[in-house]
């Protein structure tokens, strides 16, 4: 099985000089963990969680409001490519300590991959198919 | 049979806990030293709750208080695991069908879910357990083909 099949295609991103607080309430908003960050420029150049959001936020106090994604977010993801088997995406993200990973056709961000999407998949394939 | 799978074929055995009166400081530290997000608490050797870094992140006295650090640590020190955990925990027995514990990670969206059994704890089922066996079972049938 390959990334390209369990992956979720055209990911919200936010970009980096957009507020953490911002990037907090589009990933409340949506139920999402993690957003991919991206340049002005359109390259992917972090994953920001809602956990470095979230630390952000008690750190700094009042002044959270002018933390930008581009300081909390760990910058260099690890990414994938489409045709990736999942279990390399697995070991990946088991080896990097990551839940979420950025599916890069070349320079172009296609998709992302979660540690949800791998457990689904997993779910899926130990499921009796219907009608058997 | 991969259907036949059980919880304990995959969990985690040496499972590291709390003690409802442990100071959440030292369940912070056990957290950072062993890389975690989630401590199961036992009581006498029963599963009494669970308490995640989150939980410790909005228990801790904010820095928008007008109180000193000396206040500010001494309410930091009083504070008990077990006043924070959150105490009705999703478990699942140890022997149960492992597709039945993935059903629920993933319908809940636990990263990790503490198993018990009866009602004694005896491992944990991580994200990560369930990657080892995808890895695992890949690497096995490259071994076949």
């Amino acid at each position: 099985m390959l990334v390209a099949e369990i992956m979720t295609s055209n990911p919200v991103t936010i970009t980096g000089n957009a507020p953490a607080a911002r990037a907090l309430h589009i990933m409340d908003e949506m139920g999402f963990h993690q957003l991919p960050v991206i340049s002005s420029s359109g390259h992917v150049v972090g994953i920001v969680t809602q956990r470095d959001c979230r630390q952000a936020a008690s750190a700094n106090g009042h002044s959270h409001k002018h933390t930008t994604v581009n300081t909390v977010m760990s910058p260099a993801p690890i990414v994938v490519e489409p045709q990736t088997p999942v279990q390399e995406a697995a070991r990946l993200m088991t080896e990097h300590h990551v839940r979420c990973l950025p599916v890069m056709r070349g320079e172009t961000l296609v998709g992302i991959l979660t540690a949800s999407d791998l457990l689904i998949a997993f779910m899926r394939t130990l499921e009796p198919a219907p009608g058997s | 049979m991969l259907s036949q799978l059980k919880v304990s074929d995959l969990m985690t055995k040496s499972v590291i806990s709390a003690q409802p009166d442990s100071k959440l400081s030292a369940a912070k530290a056990l957290m950072k030293e062993f890389g975690i997000r989630h401590l199961p608490v036992v009581e006498h050797g029963v599963l009494a709750g669970i308490i995640s870094s989150g939980d410790i992140r909005e228990a801790a006295p904010s820095d928008a208080t007008t109180l000193s650090v000396w206040e500010l640590n001494y309410l930091w020190d009083k504070l008990t695991v077990g006043e924070v955990m959150t105490r009705n925990v999703v478990s699942v027995d140890a022997n149960e069908p492992f597709i039945d514990a993935l059903r629920i990670m993933v319908a809940r969206k636990f990263s990790s879910l503490p198993v018990v059994h009866q009602d004694v704890l005896v491992g944990i089922l991580t994200e990560t357990d369930v990657f080892h066996k995808i890895i695992a079972l890949a690497e096995a049938e490259m071994v076949q083909a």
